[in-house]
């Protein structure tokens, strides 16, 4: 088990907060629309005036050109219910030679830019961490001070036990409430088509889900050179001997087939999938991503 | 399962050694904490079995392979499978008993007719790739066929092989197995000893030597198996031709030479008309008939004078009978011109018989004198020491006698010496003046010199009594000087001496090397050798402790005197004579003149071809040897100056006795020799298959190794690529 994240840690944190403010102010509002209709300053449609429509959403203008009753619709945009679900099993310790910390401290990073950025723009955020069930729950809260709570909350959680995804999202599920956004930071090691199916079941409960796929640099090189015993971060009892170079082609097909795979199904399902590498920035690889999603809206 | 290098078993502890790599490499490993093992890790119990199941085989294969290399080389000899190897490759030996006994009677009967069809039928039943070699027990130095795989060769070899006249030697036989044995390949070894068992062949006597080549056989790895094959009894009845005695002292022309014949019946029927033959130099001279009885013997006398000097054979034969080889008896004589003695009286006297000499020189001239059996043979001559010792002088005699001699010069003792090594014979007799300090120093010099012993004191008889006896009652020996008085032990009896000189022996440790020992020929009643006699170089030395005049003693008076001093004379002048009378298989040693060079000689032997050898010098003689002498009869050798000499070798005897072992005796001897016994080839034949014979595996062991080699390597590589197509 690795120590707490370091006060350098944290200090990129504090970068990153200021990061979001950033972006925040940038893009202003607008990262995502409420689906619920209703008074707002955006203008949607103009739909015929049926019986028990309130008179005062008549628009006269439109009666005054047509002489017939049109009710003037507008999009509600209303504050959003984020969950952050964080993996913090065994596999999330890993942090390799190229890398300056952790799957998990760079998680932790993430999500509390990523709660940072959503605070700030009035969005409610909850925090789910968990291995192979839910270590804590966080209920999502708009204030300011409850990016403290997560910062608090987040530090006290150190990665270990084993992954198990699908469970876990089918055990939180209930108490992420209805449509809400989920962002889910994990280097999903599990097997592709479990996991696509809990993400599945989330969509159809009207959740839009992101997914932040952490993985060192390592994993995806796979790096190593003579006789070497690997250890399961996550089961102690599962350790392999072997000659890595003789197993690298295989590994990497493996690697490539699951990320093929889990995109595929996070396609087929409008989920929306991040792949980070932890080499990478942390403030680098989230601006890189909320750029392009903004681009792609 | 037993090892022929059981020592290099050590080296399985190889098989440790893939083990202490892995622990190593284990130590040496890097750890990785990994997260994504779903991507290293088998994805299914079966195979991740597989793999592990395949990673087993695979240790096993390295701890196998110098495991089994170890095996290889510790050469592995499995015997369990002993039942089934009737068809297994062997390496046998066949020991053939070809003595003459062997051939009684002389048709399908014998015990060799039914030893050579079993060596023949066994011959022809080996299993392919065995090899074989058969050796005859009479000549085990000489195999018939050496080790083959060409067994239709051997029994060709075989069939052409005769019985030959000579004992079968068993331990000797069972040596040369061993030593063929060694050379051989296949691990499955047999020993087959086909004999008739024949009593003296088989004696108690011989059987610790039997028991020791027999367990020096078994010691050897892989063991083999003895058999012993009983080709039956020979025939009981058999009448042996078995001596001819004469005399070996050198006899002259027309002089009478006594031959004395022994016929033994060995069988139960006696013999009423047996005919023996005389021949001499080839012809028949006389014939004689004689009746045996059943278990007894009969002597028949013949004498005969030859009329020329040179070689003479003379040849006893009685009617042939079951064994040819015993019915006859030859004797090479040499009939000599008379032989020169040099006598160097030492103390001459003008008064009648008081001359140091006088009664030697009447005794070696009995042709006017005394007469006796050497008349005749010997011509003496008296010499001045002092100026007739000298090389001319020397060279006019075959014997030298110093009778009383105070002292030579140097000059004379060199000369002396070279006489003496090129082949003449030395008297030395002391006498009243001999400077013994002398005579120590320089003819005896600590072992050195002529003399074989050191003169010490003059002795006299104990006080009280006037003279001692010698007598050969008690202290006779059995030296050839002293046949006459075998049977006139009495002649002795007169004999007084009243003063002798004690002779010492040299210290064994102390006798230079290459020198002869000594033996003495008769010794006084209280054991102090009276006449000694050593060989030097090609000579003959003989010492007296008395003089040869009547000095000290009443022996020159006694009848005794005469043919005594003859003898030892005659002794002393043909003693280093190599014998002209040899048993077959005994080497010819032929002496030839010393002042020719080394030149070739030619040996013509019975029914045989001329064999050409060359002479050796040995010293100031010139020897030649022949050693190839296993066939009986008259053997003539040429020199390159057409001299000639002839050697008689005669058939030994104890093949003539036909009794045999008892069936509880030859079980005893099978139990001595661990073997086992059959009588007939189908026994043999059953007792190989039930024998527990082994064969050597090392062969298909290096195969399997090879095989488990080049199996790592490929399982190796592809169980790699496999797991990685695995994951």
């Amino acid at each position: 088990m690795k120590p707490p994240p370091s006060s350098g840690l944290w200090r990129t944190i504090a970068k990153m907060q200021l990061l979001a403010r950033r972006l925040v102010e940038g893009f202003s509002t607008g990262l995502h629309r409420s689906p619920q209709r209703g008074a707002s300053v955006t203008f949607k449609q103009h739909r015929p005036y049926v019986s028990g429509d309130e008179v005062r959403h008549i628009d006269w203008r439109v009666f005054a050109r047509s002489d017939r009753y049109y009710i003037r619709e507008y999009e509600q945009e209303t504050s959003l219910r984020a969950t952050l679900l964080l993996d913090l099993s065994g596999s999330m310790e890993y942090a390799g030679a190229s890398s300056s910390s952790s799957k998990a401290d760079y998680a932790k990073v993430l999500a509390l830019a990523l709660a940072s950025l959503l605070v700030r723009q009035q969005d409610a955020v909850g925090l789910v961490t968990f291995d192979s069930k839910v270590r804590t729950f966080v209920p999502p809260s708009t204030r300011p001070s409850h990016l403290q709570t997560l910062e608090r909350t987040l530090q006290k959680q150190l990665p270990g036990g084993e992954t198990s995804l699908s469970r876990v999202l089918k055990e939180a599920a209930p108490r992420l409430g209805r449509r809400s956004l989920l962002i889910l930071i994990s280097d999903c090691l599990e097997e592709p088509a479990d996991l696509i199916k809990a993400l599945a079941q989330l969509r159809i409960q009207h959740h839009e889900v992101l997914v932040f796929h952490i993985l060192d640099k390592d994993e995806l090189d796979f790096p190593f050179q003579g006789s070497t015993r690997f250890e399961s971060l996550e089961n102690q009892t599962f350790q392999l001997d072997t000659d890595p170079a003789a197993l690298r082609s295989t590994y990497l097909e493996n690697l490539a087939q699951f990320r093929t795979e889990l995109s595929a199904g996070c396609g087929r399902h409008r989920i929306e999938l991040y792949p980070i590498t932890t080499d990478e920035p942390c403030e680098v690889a989230l601006t890189r991503h909320l750029s392009n999603r903004l681009a792609r809206r | 399962m037993t090892f022929l290098n059981a020592l290099l078993l050590g080296g399985t502890a190889a098989g440790s050694i893939p083990l202490v790599i892995h622990l190593l490499q284990r130590r040496k490993r890097k750890t990785v904490r990994w997260g994504a093992m779903q991507f290293l890790l088998l994805k299914n119990l079966s195979q991740r079995r597989r793999v592990k199941l395949e990673q087993w085989l695979l240790l096993l294969l390295r701890i196998g392979i110098p495991i089994l290399l170890a095996l290889c080389m510790a050469r592995p000899v499995i015997s369990s499978l002993a039942p089934c190897l009737n068809q297994t490759p062997l390496s046998l030996v066949l020991l053939l008993d070809d003595s003459a006994s062997m051939g009684a009677p002389a048709d399908d009967k014998s015990p060799s007719h039914a030893a050579r069809a079993t060596c023949e039928f066994l011959l022809k039943t080996l299993p392919r790739g065995s090899e074989v070699s058969v050796i005859p027990l009479s000549n085990p130095e000489i195999p018939v066929t050496q080790l083959t795989v060409d067994s239709a060769g051997a029994a060709r070899s075989l069939s052409k092989h005769k019985n030959q006249p000579a004992p079968a030697q068993i331990s000797a036989g069972l040596d040369a197995a061993a030593e063929v044995l060694n050379k051989a390949h296949q691990n499955r070894r047999r020993v087959i000893l086909l004999s008739d068992f024949q009593k003296t062949n088989w004696s108690k006597e011989e059987g610790a030597a039997r028991q020791l080549a027999g367990e020096r056989l078994h010691a050897q790895r892989p063991a083999p198996s003895i058999a012993l094959f009983d080709a039956g009894a020979p025939s009981t009845e058999n009448v042996a031709l078995e001596s001819l005695e004469f005399s070996k002292l050198p006899v002259g022309v027309n002089q009478k030479l006594r031959f004395t014949a022994t016929l033994r019946n060995y069988g139960s029927k006696p013999q009423p008309q047996k005919t023996l033959e005389w021949k001499v130099d080839g012809a028949s001279i006389s014939t004689k008939t004689a009746s045996v009885g059943a278990h007894e013997s009969v002597q028949l006398v013949f004498e005969h004078a030859f009329k020329e000097v040179g070689p003479h054979t003379v040849e006893a034969r009685i009617d042939a009978d079951s064994q040819a080889s015993d019915d006859v008896y030859s004797a090479s004589i040499l009939v000599n011109e008379p032989l020169g003695v040099l006598v160097f009286n030492g103390r001459p006297s003008p008064e009648p018989m008081q001359g140091e000499s006088d009664f030697l020189e009447i005794a070696l001239q009995p042709r006017t004198a005394g007469g006796g059996e050497g008349a005749g043979m010997l011509r003496p001559t008296i010499l001045d020491p002092t100026s007739g010792l000298n090389t001319k002088a020397l060279a006019r005699g075959k014997i030298a006698v110093l009778a009383d001699v105070r002292t030579l010069t140097k000059q004379q003792v060199q000369e002396l010496e070279d006489f003496v090594r090129g082949g003449g014979g030395l008297l030395v007799f002391p006498g009243r003046q001999t400077d013994v300090e002398w005579f120590n120093k320089t003819l005896h010099a600590n072992g050195a010199g002529l003399l074989p012993a050191r003169i010490t004191d003059l002795q006299s008889p104990p006080a009280g009594q006037a003279q001692t006896a010698a007598t050969i009652g008690t202290k006779f020996s059995r030296h050839p000087v002293l046949e006459p008085f075998i049977q006139a032990e009495a002649a002795f009896d007169e004999i007084r001496i009243s003063n002798w000189y004690s002779l010492k022996f040299p210290d064994p440790e102390a006798i230079p090397s290459g020198a002869s020992p000594s033996t003495t020929i008769l010794s006084i009643d209280n054991g102090e050798p009276l006449f000694i006699e050593r060989a030097y170089g090609a000579g003959t030395v003989i010492q007296s402790a008395l003089p040869c005049s009547a000095t000290w003693s009443n022996l020159p008076t006694r009848p005794a005197y005469l043919p005594l001093f003859q003898r030892l004379t005659l002794h002393a002048g043909i003693a280093a004579q190599p014998s002209w009378n040899l048993l077959a298989g005994q080497p010819i040693l032929a002496t030839l003149n010393p002042k020719t060079a080394v030149q070739p000689v030619w040996l013509k032997a019975p029914e045989g071809p001329v064999v050409e050898g060359m002479t050796r010098k040995e010293g100031a003689a010139h020897l030649a040897e022949f050693s190839n002498t296993h066939l009986p009869g008259i053997y003539q050798l040429t020199t390159a100056d057409a001299e000639t000499k002839q050697y008689a070798l005669n058939v030994s005897r104890r093949e003539s006795d036909p009794s045999r072992l008892e069936s509880s005796e030859i079980q005893a001897v099978a139990k001595q020799l661990e073997a086992s016994v059959s009588t007939s080839k189908e026994d043999l034949v059953s007792t190989d298959r039930t024998e527990g014979d082994g064969r050597e595996i090392w062969r298909p062991v290096l195969w399997l190794t090879l095989l488990m080699l080049f199996a790592e390597l490929i399982l190796n590589r592809h169980f790699a690529v496999k797991q990685g197509a695995g994951q």
